[in-house]
């Protein structure tokens, strides 16, 4: 990303805050500031995953309102017809989705249903790793793997430069699934303990030309020069992200809700909206190690709430990426480690599952349910069967969301799936 | 493993990555010029006398190995802490080291980081500069153990200048671009800044 003319003019004129006063500015004004703002780099599809850590009951979630099957093994977590949000006549969302039935209407949400894969070992730690590697258990010695998600940052880097492409953002660790070979990966609770109060300073920042080489050594200095490039790319990035912020504080439409994973994923549209060239971001819901959605015993409420705070604020980044027009090129995807069983346990909860929904959000989503909801008579272990490999969903989102080919980061064998993606 | 450790292929490649260690990220020296390290490994496999060596050589004093290490998160903390002669709590700095990438103890692959530019992006080095200035903030997460000025009324109490020249020297090998200095003399001169605008300097993330 090497400054124009024209950005290094933008930047330190402030055209992008000019921006996020939009409406109380002369309109001629904004118009010149906008066709500034035409002027950064082209823009490039970003992927959003969040984990739903423990296992989210798919049952509950995709709720199959009609199957007797299903009120007979839930006598007390069962959501009847007269509670549940239909999507069609046979299934509903969770009644504490309102968030994601309006996003399911207006064209923006996608469900697949019945993922999952053969032989999971329904072991919170071995499955998640499963997830995060998208390589199964056995096949590859544990510390030469690295995330399928790496991968896809490793892949989207070109070698020798500094380029950004990869952050995750929350409260744990990173997750396995961001693990990198060749390039590192920030892990950012919040923004503000990443913008340092000064600016920083290089003298390639400065008009072309006057940059000296005097303490490179003589024979190679190109480690020095990449530094160069790297600290006044780092410079825009920090006004960008100023920028980006101020939009954020003088929108009232964007209300994002007091939830944690609301929080980072305002921190993830503020990184959108900056334009740093990030294609891939993670965030989380549930906590880390076994997670929130581990709902043993006396699930109702605990997954509700869960559900609530995962609808209403992917509700809310939608809403303000919308409103930048920028939803058009970030697609948001779910994913948990494993579905519950049907049976309901003595405890008023659900135990290790199998195969589960994913959502799919975004401004290019084919807005629908994918797939069959899977059949509640024909079980393994009491748990739904999958008919959708999750490496499937992956190579969707690597080959016609981030372009980036699935072949060189998942195992041979699994097919985009159609009708997805827009 | 006996066999594998006594073949001359294993001392070559050892002596290669102690070199990408401990002198360049750039660096390709040929086979000729590791010979004589590569013997010294596949003599008793003391990799300590190796090391001396390496550390004594020609090479690692030339103009060739200067400023061609990437300095990795921890290298880039204690650079600044070190020379200070202070000392800082560890769980803040183990949490915001992870952040920039490095985890100790948890590299992520067997290989351990990829190191050189990979540790740089835009973001990596603002938090860079941003743990540069919370580790020489006066409060707040480090609590201000650092403290440049006392290092400078310790050890050049007579500089006029507040102690820029000082840190320049101290932090910087006395070596920096003349468009540096300019832009350091336009801020606050208060050392605790001072110090906070050299860190971030793209020299400074080199070793």
């Amino acid at each position: 990303m090497p400054i124009s003319r024209r950005e290094f003019f933008k930047e330190t004129a402030g055209a992008t805050s000019l921006l996020a006063f939009a409406s109380s500015v002369p309109a001629f004004l904004a118009r010149s500031a906008a066709a500034l703002e035409a002027g950064q780099p082209a823009r490039k599809s970003a992927l959003v995953v969040i984990q739903l850590s423990g296992g989210n009951d798919g049952l509950n979630t995709i709720v199959p309102y009609q199957d007797d099957v299903y009120h007979r093994s839930r006598p007390t977590l069962r959501i009847g017809a007269d509670e549940v949000l239909k999507l069609d006549s046979n299934l509903g969302l969770h009644p504490a989705m309102p968030a994601f039935r309006k996003l399911y209407q207006e064209g923006r949400l996608c469900i697949i249903q019945g993922v999952g894969y053969p032989h999971s070992s329904r072991d919170h730690d071995a499955a998640m790793e499963d997830w995060h590697t998208g390589v199964l258990q056995e096949r590859v010695p544990p510390g030469a793997r690295t995330g399928w998600l790496g991968r896809a940052i490793d892949t989207a880097c070109d070698p020798g430069k500094t380029d950004l492409r990869g952050a995750f953002v929350g409260e744990i660790k990173a997750p396995f699934a961001m693990r990198t070979e060749r390039v590192v990966v920030p892990s950012i609770k919040s923004l503000d303990e990443w913008l340092p109060a000064g600016s920083l300073w290089s003298d390639s920042a400065r008009p072309h030309g006057t940059g000296s080489p005097s303490s490179a050594a003589p024979g190679n200095p190109s480690l020095l020069a990449s530094l160069r490039e790297a600290t006044a790319n780092a410079r825009l990035a920090q006004r960008r992200l100023l920028a980006a912020k101020q939009t954020l504080g003088s929108r009232k439409s964007a209300a994002y809700p007091p939830f944690p994973l609301a929080q980072n994923l305002a921190t993830i549209a503020q990184l959108i909206r900056a334009n740093l060239g990030i294609r891939i971001y993670f965030a989380e819901l549930g906590g880390g190690g076994i997670g929130g959605f581990d709902t043993h015993a006396n699930q109702a409420a605990n997954h509700g709430a869960l559900l609530q705070e995962l609808a209403d604020s992917t509700a809310a980044f939608v809403d303000d990426l919308h409103s930048d027009r920028l939803l058009d090129s970030v697609l948001v995807m779910t994913f948990s480690e494993f579905g519950r069983t049907l049976t309901e346990s003595g405890r008023r909860g659900t135990n290790h599952g199998a195969a589960a929904p994913m959502f799919m959000v975004g401004g290019k989503v084919k807005a629908g349910l994918w797939g069959a909801h899977p059949s509640l008579t024909d079980l393994e272990a009491d748990a739904p069967k999958h008919h959708t490999d999750f490496r499937r969903v992956y190579a969707t989102v690597l080959d016609r969301w981030l372009n980036l080919k699935s072949e060189n980061i998942l195992p041979p064998g699994f097919a985009p799936l159609d009708g997805v993606l827009a | 493993m006996r066999i594998l450790a006594q073949h001359p292929a294993t001392a070559r490649w050892l002596a290669r990555q102690l070199v990408r260690w401990f002198v360049s990220d750039t660096a390709n020296p040929s086979d000729a010029l590791l010979a004589p390290l590569a013997s010294q490994l596949t003599g008793d496999g003391n990799i300590a006398k190796g090391v001396e060596m390496l550390l004594r050589s020609n090479l690692f004093f030339s103009t060739e190995a200067y400023r061609q290490k990437v300095r990795s998160p921890v290298e880039l903390a204690l650079g600044i802490i070190r020379p200070l002669e202070g000392r800082t709590g560890t769980l803040h700095l183990a949490a915001d080291l992870a952040g920039l990438g490095q985890d100790l103890y948890e590299p992520p692959t067997i290989q351990g980081w990829a190191g050189g530019l990979a540790w740089i992006n835009s973001l990596t080095l603002l938090g860079r500069a941003k743990l540069a200035e919370a580790l020489l903030a006066e409060s707040g997460a480090y609590e201000g153990k650092l403290d440049p000025a006392a290092v400078v009324s310790r050890h050049g109490p007579q500089e006029k200048d507040g102690g820029k020249q000082l840190l320049i020297d101290l932090w910087l090998q006395g070596d920096l671009a003349p468009e540096s200095l300019d832009a350091l003399a336009a801020g606050s001169a208060d050392a605790r800044h001072v110090g906070a605008r050299l860190a971030s300097l793209p020299e400074f993330q080199l070793a």
